[in-house]
């Protein structure tokens, strides 16, 4: 008898139950993504947490590595009022909002009309386009950056918003996108439609664009990522002080060797951080729906 | 690259070799700022101008509207604010010529210079530095200034950099700050543990030899861990350039290197090639910077990371945080010090001293774009950005030292302050870095060589690496 038992005792402990295994997984799964959740955010955070120490701390305590390397010892916003009202950070700041406000609508426009003429449309040269188009995705903006430079200047476009953000109007990455996203929707809506006496450009405004919005949200997330985080190009097309974006001015703060910026630094890293963290948190969940509804993972 | 503009002196020709030095040269822009008595800047013309010019001695200004376009670093908002008055002050006196500023990260500068001269079309006035005077003159990227200013203006400026900037006779840039390297020490740290201070000496060459700081580092590191101290390092990580190893060999590593040569030695000598650091005409690296001395100097810098004197990554301010004992710095230093609040006891004291007594010295370099259509007004403007009185607002506000004698001697601290006065003798007796066209290859190539070195490489054979390597590099030049 004791034997049986104990034979039961084992194959109960041999055997986990599912909920076990489940529970095992889910925990070691929690466990991996909070480790590459800190790793991602660490940096982050070190330097909301830097923003908050003067200066002088921030040197004091940046090495050896304490607690206080980390944390700061006397919070101020000291930072924050330097930035606002010392360094004028909040035109750079605008100008930033501007140029990717103008970059991710006319980007989210040209996207969409065009990847519905891939996607739905019927015309000579269709796929070389399309697969011209494509090639220019692989060109980096170092290459074609006196070029563009030539032709935004040509253009007397130089130290202006729409500078910032035409050359970027057509984004290819954007097409290839919004081209898969509407080959997903099928064809026999469109024929239905036509069928009730639509018009294509009202085929793709009631139709066709309605059932791709985790994509539409792909691409304004993707969109703003990029313009939010441009550099080498505002950094060349700017020449006017006033009209420099936020990227640009906080790395200024760094060419300040007999007196560092460093506390203003961290605090515009901060303020220019919360826009994409909370942007990417609200479009998060139509993220991986838009990319998987395309067909890119 | 640049358009012909018939610019007295320079040919209108462009070839290979100037295009590819003049993008080098574009690169090489900078890669890499109380009370006192002055009486004119030396070389001006008083009474001859609306206003002060400076050195200027070229032909009254325009009375057509024009507009003058400036590039340089950003500076904090008190700087910038104390240039703005300049620009208003100039524009006053002359109120047809407009000045439109523009201001870039110290870091991209080469990379705006690189595009505004490819494209052709660049600021009048763009900010350089001494070191790539060669790529700048050979790339006919620059006007020669002394067309514009007066010799006892020139003269001025510290012998080392008008030298440095002083290319077959041209001055094809006007240095306007430096910060000449010399020692930083602790000097909490060296009473906390009873161990000998470096000398504080004015003199550039009264400091310690190479051996004796080797003993100084070997002695502060082995007090510091017998005191259970882990942390705190007898010497600083480089704070030039990116930092740590491998740093920044024009201002920094070629210090361990040159101090080995010896400027007066017979020519042609592996000693006299070792201060030379490449060939005469600035195109062979072999047998100039992998010399036996040379790997002798480099041996030395190894020997500082592998016995544990300073650390082998980046700390930065590791000097200024108070976690050193020693470091390289200068008059910069001093003067932040002094203006933000000490947060230790400090002392200065010259370089380690090889065969010679060496150290290097820099400086921010403003440059006029040879393609102008207004040279005889920008530089007109450059001048006045740098009479006397202007050079002294923006060194109050900046901190640097300023690179003409008569203006350091005006201000008392220089002369009262051993710190610093150290420093205007270290900037009289520097040296410039080797000359060649291709001075930012040679940089960008010798870094990382050093930095390997640093990490325990062996010093001879990398640097005949490296010297073969530069020399493929400075061949497309020829």
């Amino acid at each position: 008898m004791t034997a049986e038992v104990l034979a039961i005792a084992d194959k109960i402990v041999a055997k986990p139950t599912p909920v076990t295994q489940i529970r095992r997984g889910t925990v070691f799964g929690a466990i991996g993504l909070l480790l590459v959740a800190f790793f991602f955010a660490f940096p982050i955070v070190w330097s909301a947490l830097s923003s908050l120490k003067s200066t002088e701390d921030i040197v004091k305590f940046r090495y050896p590595l304490t607690w206080w390397t980390f944390l700061p010892p006397f919070p101020t916003l000291e930072n924050y009022h330097a930035l606002f009202f010392q360094l004028n950070f909040q035109r750079a700041l605008l100008n930033t909002v501007i140029a990717s406000a103008g970059q991710v609508i006319i980007a989210v426009v040209t996207s969409t009309l065009a990847g519905y003429a891939f996607a739905r449309l019927r015309f000579p040269l269709r796929n070389v386009l399309f697969g011209l188009l494509l090639v220019t995705a692989f060109i980096p903006l170092e290459v074609i950056l006196v070029p563009l430079y030539e032709v935004v200047k040509g253009m007397g476009l130089v130290s202006t918003y729409p500078a910032l953000f035409l050359p970027f109007a057509c984004s290819p990455f954007g097409i290839y996108l919004m081209r898969q996203a509407f080959q997903s929707i099928p064809v026999e809506l469109d024929d239905a439609a036509r069928v009730d006496g639509a018009s294509t450009l009202k085929i793709f405004w009631r139709i066709a664009l309605p059932n791709v919005k985790p994509a539409l949200a792909t691409l304004v997330l993707i969109q703003f990522i990029w313009s939010w985080n441009a550099y080498l190009w505002p950094l060349v097309i700017i020449q006017d002080p006033s009209m420099q974006i936020a990227q640009v001015a906080i790395a200024g703060y760094k060419s300040v060797p007999n007196f560092p910026l460093d506390g203003p630094l961290f605090a515009g890293v901060t303020v220019v951080t919360i826009p994409l963290v909370a942007i990417a948190i609200i479009l998060q969940r139509y993220y991986v729906r838009g990319l998987m509804s395309s067909g890119i993972r | 690259m640049t358009k012909s503009r018939d610019l007295p002196g320079l040919k209108s020709t462009l070839s290979r070799r100037s295009v590819l030095v003049g993008i080098a040269g574009a690169l090489a822009m900078p890669a890499l700022l109380p009370s006192r008595a002055f009486a004119a800047t030396p070389g001006s013309n008083p009474g001859k101008y609306k206003i002060d010019l400076g050195g200027y001695t070229g032909p009254e200004l325009t009375g057509s509207p024009i507009t003058l376009k400036i590039m340089r670093q950003e500076f904090p908002p008190e700087v910038n604010a104390v240039l703005q008055a300049q620009y208003d002050a100039f524009s006053a006196a002359y109120p047809n010529i407009t000045i439109q500023e523009e201001r870039v990260p110290y870091g991209d500068l080469p990379t705006k210079v690189q595009v505004y001269v490819t494209s052709g079309s660049a600021p009048d006035i763009m900010m350089g530095r001494n070191d790539f005077a060669s790529a700048y003159a050979a790339g006919q990227l620059t006007l020669p200034l002394q067309q514009f200013l007066s010799a006892d203006f020139i003269d001025d400026v510290y012998a080392p950099l008008r030298e440095s900037a002083t290319i077959d006779g041209n001055l094809v840039c006007l240095p306007w700050e430096t910060n000449p390297v010399y020692m930083s020490f602790n000097r909490d740290i060296f009473d906390k543990f009873g161990i000998k201070t470096p000398p504080e000496v004015g003199e550039f060459d009264g400091g310690w030899t190479v051996e004796e700081y080797m003993q100084c580092f070997d002695d502060v590191t082995k007090a510091l861990r017998a005191a259970g101290d882990t942390q705190t390092f007898a010497l600083a990580a480089s704070g030039y350039g990116n930092g740590g190893p491998g740093s920044n060999y024009t201002q920094l590593e070629s210090i361990w290197v040159r101090m080995m040569g010896d400027p007066n030695a017979a020519k042609d000598s592996s000693v006299y090639n070792t201060f030379m650091g490449v060939s005469e005409d600035g195109f062979t690296a072999s047998g100039y910077v992998n010399t036996p001395e040379a790997a002798a100097g480099l041996a030395n810098y190894q020997a500082v990371f592998k016995n544990g004197y300073t650390p082998t990554g980046v700390v930065p301010d590791q000097f200024r945080g108070g976690a050193a004992a020693v470091s390289f710095s200068g008059t910069g230093t001093v003067k932040r010090f002094l203006k933000t609040g000490q947060p230790f006891n400090f002392g200065m004291s010259p370089a380690p001293k090889g065969t010679i007594a060496y150290t290097t010295t820099v400086a921010d370099s403003p440059t006029i774009y040879s393609g102008t259509p207004y040279p005889a007004e920008t530089a007109a403007l450059l001048a006045f950005i740098c009479n006397d009185a202007n050079r002294f607002a923006f060194h109050d506000a900046w901190g640097s030292m300023p690179v003409r004698k008569t203006l350091v001697d005006a201000i008392p601290e220089y002369a009262s302050d051993q710190r610093l006065l150290l420093g205007t003798n270290v900037a009289d007796h520097a040296f410039g870095p080797p000359k060649s066209v291709g001075w930012f290859d040679y940089f960008s190539a010798i870094n990382p060589a050093v930095k390997d070195i640093a990490l325990g490489t062996d010093p001879q054979t990398r640097l005949n690496d490296v010297a073969t390597q530069i020399d493929g590099l400075l061949a497309k030049y020829k």
